[in-house]
């Protein structure tokens, strides 16, 4: 125990964090990854590659069992940390690491019952699934640790095939049952497979070959991913033959984190432009910061969240303004960059006119309507805005009410309504793309703010 | 040929382990100059050393209905096969062994990665690892003619497959100053071979990892540390190709081979940062279309030369 316990020591200097964010955890995220930035600890991609879970948001009676998937994909040692309030961040962090140094889930019974709460559900959805249960259910998803399904849902690696039929009763189930179920378990015959998993189907591709159909989706609980999208994906190959969007909804969660002016506005308190500024700003900064992450490249990523943060912290903007022109420049002076985004996800403008997309990416879609045209729109539009930041004039109740209050249904915001149709035939990198360039910015209450607060 | 003494067994092997460490300490200092944090250097220099600790300590996962033998064959593989690769590399004047088809020897190993990678890949049976299996292929399938063409050129101007015969060809002018296209192809695909940044889409972001999503344990310590040795083998093989070797002005051979080794490391580490990540669709045209006949002309020039 003494070697494993100093090593153990030892490697929680430096822990691998899984930072995934749900609806209600903007704030809380950004505390997060400013942290991992001052720490130099390095954000892990997957869950095995995961040291400390981190999970920011409002966590409610769906979002368990997904949760409790991710955690179990996780190798020993372990730890989970949810983060409810940016302030309480350092010293969560301090007390994972500090578990995590003592061998993480061992010495946490609280956290392993709030975990069980999650499998125990899980396994409840698995015996409503009948013959599940004795073929894969119960063995591979508790205690022996073994990975369920590739933890599909999750974080979308969906591991196994499925029989193409077995889609539809993910949809069907609501939100528990669908997330849980989408891309997951055998929906096999009654025939013995491999491990009790389905067969994958086959179908002719883009090509006219016949080649097998998985279906994996992807998010919510993915890096890098807006909040609560989920993208059920029909794959062949690399290509995504089908793409069915869902959004999903926490009740009792925190109104949006970005449309928060107009909202206060609305509710009639005194809101500065300058402060409508600044999450404009931020807005299109953390939309940069996702999409260069998503594109392999870090630096210039950090350096987007590094300004968002500050953005949002109250910098003056002659604080910001050389950082940030140089951030801008050196974006479109990158020249790779435009040659790996140019052409993919092509929004034509009259199709961006039709379901009602605003800002920056409607005037995208008049240079080009690729991903490269929609985050040169983001930059032109943080230079125009960024000067606005130090406007103490009083934003309008109107403005706000026009703005921040709706009580549509997330599932039918413009950039959704676009997303299947712009992600068939595209491969796994170019959806990623393409779903990081329109930022649908999804939470409870309404993101139009991201697609048409800059607008106006 | 020299006669190969037992101790360059143990020293290359040795001497691959730290150059690996401090890549990974290198890169994670330009990290940390990105993100603005003031780590102090000993925290630094135990970066390698921290990561390697949580690897040997974290539990080792399976997912189900995977395919176990493959998988671990594939991972397994990575290490071992730059390690097979870099016994004919010179140390000064001092292979483990530098064999007649060295050159040869050296791009069948780098290309056992092709079947490791993807077999890492398909083993887990899961959709985001098995898709960056097969990014591995097509990448493969983008650099491979480029970077054999450019082995090709610097074998040609010494007239010998043995890399210790192209280092001694090289006592006069250094390759890289009349095949400059070759040079610069070859550390493309060194790279690449290695899915180093900015080719790394096989094990990238945007696939929760790629062929390494599903790794944990010992066997993402054999598969990310293999990629890393493959990377400093790849640029060290740079070095007896185009830079010399050993030779050199003052100091001993076997450290200008070292001195060498090192700037090529830092050169590509340094640039991998500076790109994002290429995606084949995209590169494999330009690889066919304008590497292709620039590294075949480059072969043909030299060829002529040395007519």
């Amino acid at each position: 125990m003494g070697v494993t316990g100093a090593l153990l020591r030892f490697a929680a200097g430096r822990p691998h964090i899984l930072l995934l964010e749900v609806p209600g955890g903007t704030a809380e995220r950004f505390a997060v990854e400013a942290e991992l930035r001052h720490r130099c600890w390095p954000a892990a991609a997957s869950p095995a590659e995961a040291d400390i879970l981190v999970l920011t948001g409002h966590i409610g009676a769906w979002l368990m069992p997904l949760v409790g998937r991710v955690w179990r994909q996780m190798p020993k040692p372990r730890v989970f940390v949810h983060v409810d309030s940016p302030s309480d961040v350092p010293q969560l962090l301090d007390e994972g690491r500090r578990r995590l140094a003592t061998g993480g889930e061992a010495s946490e019974v609280l956290d392993g019952e709030e975990q069980n709460s999650g499998e125990s559900e899980e396994e409840h959805h698995d015996d409503e699934h009948g013959s599940d249960a004795d073929r894969c259910g119960g063995n591979h998803d508790d205690e022996n640790d073994e990975n369920t399904d590739g933890g599909g849902h999750g974080n979308g690696h969906g591991a196994e095939s499925e029989q193409s039929g077995g889609d539809d009763h993910g949809a069907e189930d609501g939100h528990d049952g669908g997330h849980d179920h989408g891309g997951g378990h055998d929906h096999g015959d009654g025939m013995e497979m491999p491990g009790g998993l389905g067969m994958a189907d086959r179908g002719p591709d883009r090509d006219g070959l016949q080649l097998d159909q998985l279906h994996v989706p992807l998010g919510p609980l993915l890096p890098d991913w807006p909040v609560g999208l989920v993208v059920h994906t029909t794959l062949q190959g690399d290509v995504v033959q089908q793409a069915r969007v869902d959004v999903l909804h926490e009740d009792g969660a925190d109104g949006d984190f970005w449309n928060e002016p107009w909202r206060r506005a609305a509710a009639g308190q005194e809101v500065s432009r300058g402060e409508r500024a600044r999450r404009c700003v931020a807005a299109y900064l953390d939309g940069l910061a996702r999409l260069l992450r998503v594109a392999g490249w870090l630096d210039p990523a950090v350096g987007a969240g590094r300004l968002r943060d500050e953005v949002l912290a109250g910098a003056r903007a002659d604080q910001v303004t050389t950082r940030l022109r140089r951030l801008v420049r050196q974006l479109r002076r990158a020249r790779t960059l435009r040659w790996l985004t140019d052409g993919l996800g092509v929004l034509p403008f009259d199709r961006a006119e039709a379901a009602g997309i605003r800002g920056p990416a409607l005037n995208a879609s008049r240079s080009g309507g690729d991903v490269t045209a929609r985050w040169q729109a983001w930059l032109a539009e943080i230079e125009r805005t960024l000067p606005e930041v130090d406007d103490p004039a009083v934003l309008p109740a109107r403005e706000g009410q026009a703005q921040g209050l709706s009580e549509e249904d997330p599932a039918s915001m413009p950039a959704l309504a676009v997303l299947p149709e712009l992600l068939e035939g595209a491969e796994l990198a170019a959806v990623r793309l393409i779903v990081a360039s329109l930022h649908p910015n999804i939470t409870t209450l309404d993101s139009r703010q991201v697609t048409g607060v800059a607008g106006d | 040929m020299t006669e190969v003494p037992l101790w360059s067994v143990l020293v290359l092997p040795a001497v691959l382990a730290v150059i690996t460490a401090g890549t990974i300490a290198f890169d994670a200092v330009l990290a940390a100059r990105a993100t603005g944090a003031t780590g102090s250097p000993s925290q630094t220099a135990m970066v390698p050393l921290r990561e390697v600790a949580r690897l040997l300590v974290a539990q080792r996962r399976t997912t189900v209905a995977a395919d176990g033998v493959l998988w671990r064959t594939g991972v397994l593989t990575v290490p071992i096969a730059a390690l097979l690769a870099a016994v004919v590399l010179p140390l000064g004047g001092v292979a483990v062994a530098d064999l007649a088809v060295g050159v040869v020897w050296f791009n069948a190993m780098e290309i056992l990665t092709w079947a490791a990678v993807w077999m890492a890949g398909w083993g887990p049976n899961s959709a985001f690892s098995l898709t960056g299996g097969y990014r591995f292929v097509a990448q493969g399938l983008a650099y491979e003619l480029p970077h054999m063409f450019a082995l090709i050129t610097a074998a040609t101007a010494a007239g010998t497959l043995r890399v210790g015969g192209i280092v001694e060809a090289q006592s006069g002018l250094w390759f890289v100053t009349w095949m400059p296209v070759a040079f610069v192809v070859y550390l493309l695909s060194a790279a690449a071979m290695a899915f180093w940044g900015p080719f790394d889409a096989p094990v990238g972001g945007d696939l929760a990892g790629g062929a390494a999503a599903e790794l944990s344990g010992v066997d993402r310590l054999a598969f990310l540390g293999g990629r890393r040795l493959l990377l400093v083998v790849a640029a060290a093989m740079a070095v007896p190709l185009f830079l010399g070797g050993g030779n050199g002005p003052l100091l001993p051979p076997w450290l200008w081979t070292l001195v060498k080794t090192v700037a090529v490391l830092a050169a590509i580490v340094w640039l991998a940062r500076r790109f994002p990540t290429v995606r084949m669709e995209r590169f494999a045209e330009f690889a066919w279309v304008v590497l292709i006949p620039l590294t075949i002309l480059q072969a043909l020039i030299v060829a002529l030369v040395v007519l």
